[in-house]
């Protein structure tokens, strides 16, 4: 019969409480080796296995004492030996070593039964091998698994603490013989008392909102003043590509993981088709489209910094104001993705080469991490201006140039833009397509592109692969042209390029990214590598503008995939997830200044808007009590009140008669009182009691020398014994209630000095 | 716990022993906690070891509740040459009847004084705490019953240890409680100087019966139905829990000193008049159920002195453990 008001825990033995602290210790060095999982070590299968070790250990805590003591005598000479020679000839790329050696250390300690001073060794070592990860990769997962450490690390110094204050000792293997999970998470969830876990919650979550705060309100200048992290060398990763190569690739498989994520004030000015132009490729030369040598070498000299002011040419509406931040994931490119033209660009200090002719602006390497660089005055562009050197040289050229070969000297840019492959054969069939479609008219440069456009479409598909080409010696793009007749946006663009420079035309291919998803949950554009795109700019009147000869069936790689050149809205979990790591980039890795007053502007502006919502809705309120009060008493109104008024007294009296009865049946057993924890009355009556005895002690006390009033004595006397009969006596014979309870609250509330 | 069809008189009960209270409490002045306590251990039925100074009127306790009782009482002097069968007493032939009769020895009482029971050989004792287990004498064969109501008190001199056979632990286990009379105050002592009739006999003692034996036993029938809310087992659990983990102590409560709270509990709610019991029923009579039970890790040679720290440690205990609430 369930006549418990209070639960009872069980209490932990103190060899129990040995277990969980060393249980915990093992969860944290699994949890070091899964953070050592993101760092590309190199050794995979090894950093596999260990974990799989611990993973072992922490199933069947019986195995570390079935290890033969041998192995323990040889362990740490082995250990040494091992890191020595590790760092002799891995001692240049120093954090390498340093990790693996971390990583051995922790797989020793995880392996024996631990001592208090091993068990902080431990902490130690997985505090160090997370930090790492974290400087190292500044991702989200990092984030989590803080989350995960720090309570779990809390908890174990918890256990070190209280049992450091009990005898030391360490368990043997004997004492993990009868070790079995079930029963030990049983008796965990009986002998834990849950306000210490409630206690030690709160506690987490203050250390969790104040270093958040901390972290908030810290002084900061602004995003170049970011933490330079450290750098692992990572291997590379296939990507995007600075440059386009045709003839070796016949299919192509690309991949939905996200290239970059970009902040914009708001989704009206982004334009339909949004093209993140990276790279100008201008030079054409035996089936390579490629950045040439004198637009690198004429460019401005690199620097190193961590802001840039463009000094373009066509800068006029340009608002100032329009921020965007790009997040560029890492190992995709050392172009950086922009839309158009802009006041200044924001990055970490590095070495970059901005390349003022064609709007496009490189880094010293590929950033093997995320890059978060912010644009101010983005204004999304069609066309580009040319530089006016540029533009006089274009000018004045005259047709499309022949490529010069290996003994002559090389074109400069922006000659380059003109220049067709070399051989006489090639050249005839290039002319003659131009002639096809002129159809013999002298047509203006625009008119030509559109028509070339129209053309190519008309004579080939969109497919993500054609049939391999028999290779003979000629220019892999143009035995394209002849021999097949689906491509993708790289031949469209290769192709259209090469027409337009035949007819005199100059023209340049542009490599980047196409279209974008919209996600709703933080509002940011995400990029995908599957939008990886190329299209062409020809040069008409003094401006490069754009021209996108491939199909609209495949606006970047994918096919059939019509939405990916436009913006496309991505929701869902995955979309959430997305969200959750933008926030992290966003708000906590790149948080700056910026962030900082946006952040206090906007809680100002939300709690202002709060305080006048609520005060108008009070005053609508209020007007519409007023001119109800003051309208026209009739009848119906008046019943209609009066009806109202009785329904809620009704709807009360309903609810207290319901809350007793489920009270009293409770109080009788059964499965209610297993609902309501017990027997409410009787946990009623305790909670009075706790209340009530002290100042019965001292209405005794004070009634006993001056011989009392025993009248009222007697009175606490009662209640006391009422009180004591509901809590302590049997349910069958209980007197009522009620009014043993409305008496001892009144008489506490009188106190025993009156009554 | 299912109630006995017929409900605990309790209020009948407490007046019943109020006025066996002041019937004892005319004589032993001053002492009115003890006798509270020598009332528990009878309700309880269990047998009482007073521990404490000649002199202090352990042996009028005893012969005052039982002439309050219209009870038989005996008294046995223990002393070192005291033989089982001066106890429990010896079958003799008899002429007439051509058999061997018995003849019933002084532990034939409802209420036995043994008096410094440890001044005797464990032979003897260990008859006598036989017949306090059982409430039976077998000899030769025949099983005798002693009681109902059947009360030991034995007396202890916790000073004159020379030539003495202390009980052992397992034996001290079968006595409900131990009392310390203690000294009296001054004014109850100054009435007991100022008493013309300060000299008497026990026999003189001026005291009526106010129970009969029918109503001894009735109580101590009610006194194991008294109810006792699963949470107050949980608080006597842990109080015995935390004897069994307290370091000082070398052995902790064995489970018949559990259940010999539990039922000193229960009669002393019933002396309170209470059907049911409260958890302070439970700590008043933890001190006397315990202290005997219990001995300290380093030994001391005063057993006074022993005493008192394991009340102290006890006292901590109690505060240590919280009440249920």
């Amino acid at each position: 019969m369930p006549t418990l008001a209070v639960t009872l825990r069980d209490r932990l033995s103190t060899d129990e409480l040995h277990q969980l602290k060393w249980l915990l210790g093992q969860f944290l060095a699994l949890m070091a080796m899964w953070a050592l999982f993101g760092l590309e070590m190199g050794s995979e299968p090894v950093l596999l296995l260990f974990t799989l070790l611990v993973a072992a250990t922490l199933a069947f805590p019986r195995l570390p004492g079935r290890i033969p003591s041998l192995f323990w005598k040889a362990a740490t000479p082995t250990l040494i030996a091992i890191i020595v020679v590790d760092f002799a000839l891995h001692g240049v790329e120093f954090l390498k070593p340093m990790v693996r050696m971390i990583l051995l250390l922790t797989l020793l300690r995880s392996l024996q039964y631990r001592k208090a001073r091993e068990d902080l060794q431990l902490v130690l070592l997985c505090l160090f091998t997370l930090v790492v990860k974290g400087v190292l990769t500044v991702s989200l997962l990092f984030a989590f698994q803080m989350l995960l450490f720090t309570p779990a690390a809390m908890a174990l110094l918890f256990l070190i603490n209280l049992l450091e204050t009990s005898r030391e000792r360490m368990l043997i293997p004997e004492d993990w013989e009868r070790f079995r999970w079930g029963r030990f998470l049983d008796r965990l969830a009986k002998g834990l008392d849950f306000r210490l876990i409630g206690f030690a919650a709160m506690l987490f979550i203050g250390l969790v909102s104040v270093s958040s705060l901390i972290f908030v309100l810290m002084p900061r200048f602004s995003m170049d003043q970011a933490l330079p992290f450290l750098k692992m060398e990572g291997s590379g990763k296939v990507g995007f590509s600075d440059r386009i190569r045709f003839g070796d690739v016949n299919d192509l498989s690309f991949d939905d993981s996200r290239a970059m994520r970009v902040t914009v004030p708001n989704l009206n000015v982004v334009p339909v088709r949004p093209f993140w132009r990276m790279v100008v490729l201008d030079e054409y030369d035996n089936g390579v489209f490629e950045v040439s040598r004198s637009l690198m070498e004429n460019t401005i000299p690199f620097k190193e910094g961590s802001s840039y002011p463009e000094r373009h040419y066509d800068r006029s509406g340009n608002d100032p104001s329009n921020n965007w931040v790009y997040y560029l994931e890492g190992d995709i490119s050392r172009y950086l993705p922009l839309i158009g033209t802009y006041d200044t660009i924001r990055f970490q200090k590095t070495k970059f080469w901005p390349f003022a002719e064609t709007d496009v602006f490189m880094l010293e390497q590929v950033p093997s991490q995320l890059f978060g660089y912010q644009v101010s005055g983005m204004t999304p562009m069609d066309r580009f201006a040319a530089t006016p050197s540029d533009r006089a040289e274009l000018d004045s050229a005259e047709g499309p140039i022949p490529t010069p070969g290996f003994d002559e000297e090389r074109l400069d840019y922006p000659l380059t833009t003109l220049a067709i492959p070399s051989s006489p054969k090639e050249q005839e069939y290039l002319h003659g397509l131009v002639n096809e479609i002129r159809e013999g008219q002298q047509l203006p440069p625009a008119e030509f592109a559109q028509r070339a456009q129209t053309w190519l479409q008309q004579h080939y598909r969109y497919d993500t692969r054609h049939r391999p080409l028999m290779e003979d010696g000629s220019d892999p793009l143009l035995l394209w042209m002849r021999e097949s007749d689906r491509g993708w946006c790289e031949h469209f663009a290769g192709s259209f390029t090469l027409l337009c420079r035949t007819a005199g035309i100059p023209a340049r291919v542009v490599a980047g990214f196409a279209g974008a998803y919209w996600n709703d949950y933080e509002d940011y554009l995400i990029v995908n590598n599957s939008n990886a795109h190329a299209w062409v700019e020809i040069y008409l009147d003094g401006y490069w503008v754009r021209y996108d000869p491939t199909p609209p069936a495949g606006g970047g790689f994918l096919p059939g995939a019509a939405l990916a050149s436009s913006i496309g809205a991505i929701s869902g979990w995955s979309a959430w997830v997305d969200s959750l790591r933008m926030v992290w980039y966003r708000r906590v890795v790149n948080f700056d200044q910026s962030d900082q007053m946006e952040m206090a502007s906007g809680l100002k502006d939300y709690s202002l808007a709060a305080y006048e919502d609520l005060k108008r809705d009070i005053s609508a309120a209020w007007t519409r009590f007023k001119v109800w009060l003051l309208s026209g008493w009739n009848r119906e109104k008046t019943i209609e009140v009066l009806l109202w008024i009785a329904g809620v007294c009704f709807a009360i009296v309903a609810l207290r008669y319901l809350w007793r009865m489920l009270r009293e049946a409770a109080g009788r057993g059964g499965p209610w009182a297993g609902l309501m924890g017990g027997d409410p009355i009787r946990r009623q009556a305790g909670k009075l009691l706790i209340a009530f005895r002290p100042l019965w002690h001292q209405k005794r006390e004070m009634a006993q020398p001056q011989g009392g009033s025993p009248e009222s004595l007697s009175r606490w006397q009662e209640a006391l014994e009422g009180l004591q009969r509901i809590r302590f006596g049997p349910a069958e014979d209980r007197p009522d209630h009620r009014a043993v309870f409305k008496e001892a609250k009144r008489l506490m509330r009188a106190g025993p000095e009156k009554v | 716990m299912k109630q006995a069809s017929k409900p605990i008189p309790a209020p009948r009960i407490k007046e019943s022993l109020r006025k066996l209270k002041t019937n004892i409490a005319r004589v032993i002045r001053g002492k009115d906690e003890v006798i509270e306590q020598v009332l528990t251990g009878l309700v309880a039925g269990g047998h009482i070891l007073i521990e404490d100074l000649p002199g202090l009127g352990k042996t009028t306790l005893a012969y005052c509740l039982s002439r309050s009782l219209d009870c038989s009482f005996t008294r046995i002097q223990f002393t070192s040459d005291l033989l089982p069968s001066d106890v429990i007493g010896v079958s003799i032939y008899d002429e007439q009847m051509r058999e061997f009769v018995f003849k019933k020895g002084p532990i034939f009482a409802n209420i036995v004084l043994a008096d410094e029971i440890n001044r005797t050989t464990p032979k003897t004792q260990s008859a006598l705490l036989e017949v306090m287990d059982r409430g039976k004498v077998s000899v030769d064969g025949q099983t005798f019953n002693v009681g109902p109501p059947f009360i030991v008190f034995a007396t202890q001199n916790p000073v004159d240890y020379e030539g003495t056979f202390p009980l052992p632990e397992s034996q001290m286990d079968r006595f409900i409680m131990r009392l310390q009379m203690g000294y009296p105050d001054y004014e109850h002592e100054l009435e007991i100087l100022s008493n013309r009739q300060s000299r008497q006999a026990y026999d003189s003692l001026d005291i009526e019966p106010v129970l009969n034996r029918q109503e001894v036993a009735e109580i101590q029938h009610f006194a194991p139905q008294v109810f006792i809310e699963d949470s107050i087992l949980h608080y006597i659990l842990r109080l015995v829990t935390a004897t069994r983990t307290e370091s000082e102590f070398q052995n902790g409560i064995s489970t018949r000193g559990s259940l010999a709270l539990k039922a000193a509990a229960q009669a002393r709610a019933l002396v309170d008049g209470r059907a049911f019991v409260v958890p302070e029923d439970v700590s008043t009579v933890l001190r006397p159920v315990f202290t005997h039970r219990l001995s300290l890790r380093r030994q001391t040679s005063d057993p006074l002195e022993e005493r008192r720290a394991v009340e102290s440690i006890l006292t901590k205990l109690l505060d240590s453990v919280p009440l249920p609430e």
